[in-house]
């Protein structure tokens, strides 16, 4: 019996020899039960040990292994073959991103917007260890919960025509951390983040595509929190300007 | 890095939004196929815009619809491409928001 | 020191995917619901002597006119569903550890519409 095959088409491109990028056709086994990582590795072990690519866990949550299958921006651990009919299928690095080689992107703007946004809790003073840990309750957690399911694999990014258009936007994933930061009961770091995210390079950029939640692998929802903070900074710019409704200032 | 002054028009913008969604459909309905199909007197939809509180009323959500347009329009020929032009585009959008403000309080209130 | 390849974004990038295109479709919905709103008010004012209002009844009557209707119709529902569709994305209602279900958000909108559609055809005395 012959064994079933699928071609894939895969984005090639070396920088120390390629202007510009080209396709690659492999011939591979279809399985059933192989994703678009076991053909990329199928590829890499007996066909051509040049072709790179990250990856790390196989199973959704390293986030490292993100590329556009057929034009959709996928872990290519969850993007099964037999979901692509007969093939071809075509597998490109990110949307958006600059490449390294192959399928492999530049990560540095995601990085540094990553860090831009304080995606950690921030105290204006630190309890010392005596005082104890900072306690929550499960409807405290609740609120911000979703939006710390992040994997950083910048599938959102890619979806992102806004990112895509305005490089200097700061984008979904980090935007939604932001969020995510904010909504946190044990942090005091709102009003520094806000500087960055209620700015025209944050939350302001976004059109509302919200492409960004239907291809999040979990289910995070960077459209959601972008609006949750685009209401609640216009609130904010309102209290800061109507005196009635300012905060009132006891410290 | 300085909070944008976004919230001033994005509140409009959303107003405006809510407003269109709840209101337009049927007014479209009883202009575009009600009335002339005589379900309702054109006359009796003219007489209750021709009360003060009705123009002013209609002239406030025609304000938020032109400037919730103005702003989709805005940021839909910037994602299409057109983002070196985009202090221009926000002139132009804005500018016939107000121009199409400035006509409805006139054939409403002269 | 090696050299990344700059992607190329399509410049028509929003004809690509599906969503892309209604989201494109979504965003100028407000334009026609503008001009929607240009003609209700030329009408209401325009129409205010016996011999307009005929006028004015038998051109809504003309094919153009059913089109031109027929077609903002069109639009300002797709805003009108996807304003409801996204609104519980905006709006969270925390129940404790849960919070509300979107459905019930987009739900209420449409209950409101629907009451407030209601009230106005019957204001306007289709009804009677």
């Amino acid at each position: 019996m012959v064994e079933k095959t699928i071609i894939l088409e895969v984005f090639r491109y070396h920088p120390d020899q390629d202007e510009e990028p080209k396709f690659q056709s492999f011939e591979v086994p279809f399985k059933t039960d192989w994703v678009v990582l076991d053909a990329l590795n199928h590829i890499k072990d007996q066909i051509d040990g040049t072709l790179s690519y990250r990856w790390s866990c196989r199973m959704g949550v390293c986030g490292s292994c993100g590329m556009m299958v057929n034009g959709e921006p996928k872990l290519s651990c969850a993007a099964f073959l037999k979901d692509y009919g007969d093939g071809p299928i075509q597998v490109k690095p990110l949307s958006h991103f600059p490449v390294e080689r192959d399928l492999i992107v530049v990560l540095d703007d995601f990085m540094e917007k990553l860090v831009q946004i304080k995606p950690y809790i921030v105290r204006k003073e630190e309890k010392s260890l005596e005082d104890g840990e900072y306690r929550q309750s499960p409807a405290e957690l609740a609120r911000f919960k979703p939006f710390s399911m992040c994997i950083n694999c910048m599938l959102c990014y890619s979806a992102c025509p806004v990112y895509g258009l305005e490089p200097d936007f700061i984008g979904p994933a980090a935007l939604a951390l932001a969020q995510r930061y904010n909504l946190d009961s044990r942090d005091e770091g709102r009003e520094e983040r806000q500087q960055l995210v209620a700015s025209s390079e944050g939350i302001w950029e976004c059109t509302f595509v919200g492409e960004c939640s239907a291809v999040c692998p979990k289910h995070v929802e960077p459209a959601s929190a972008i609006q949750q903070a685009k209401v609640a900074s216009t609130m904010d710019w309102f209290k800061e300007r109507i005196p009635f409704l300012a905060p009132k200032h006891n410290d | 890095m300085a909070k944008s002054n976004e919230p001033i028009v994005w509140s409009i913008f959303s107003g405006g939004g809510v407003m269109a969604a709840f209101f337009v459909p049927v007014l479209i309905l009883l202009t575009g196929f009600l009335a002339p199909h005589e379900k309702v007197e054109l006359s009796r939809m003219v007489e209750i815009f021709s009360q003060t509180w009705v123009k002013a009323a209609v002239c406030l959500l025609a304000a938020m619809v032109f400037v919730h347009a103005a702003h989709r329009f805005r940021f839909t020929l910037v994602d299409m491409g057109l983002q070196s032009y985009k202090t221009l585009i926000m002139w132009l959008c804005y500018g016939s928001a107000l121009g199409a403000i400035g006509y409805t309080s006139w054939v409403l209130f002269t | 020191m090696p050299k990344p390849y700059k992607q190329k974004m399509s410049k028509t990038w929003w004809l690509d995917h599906p969503a892309y295109r209604l989201f494109m479709l979504r965003e100028l919905s407000g334009v026609f619901i503008a001009v929607y709103f240009l003609v209700l008010v030329t009408i209401m004012s325009k129409a205010d002597t016996p011999e307009a209002l005929a006028e004015c009844l038998a051109s809504l009557r003309t094919v153009p006119w059913y089109l031109f209707h027929g077609v903002i119709l069109v639009f300002s529902l797709l805003h009108t569903v996807t304003w409801f569709d996204l609104a519980p994305k905006a709006i969270v209602i925390p129940l404790g550890e849960d919070r509300l279900p979107g459905i019930f958000i987009t739900g209420a909108h449409y209950v409101g519409m629907v009451a407030i559609s209601l009230t106005v055809v019957w204001f306007f005395g289709v009804f009677s």
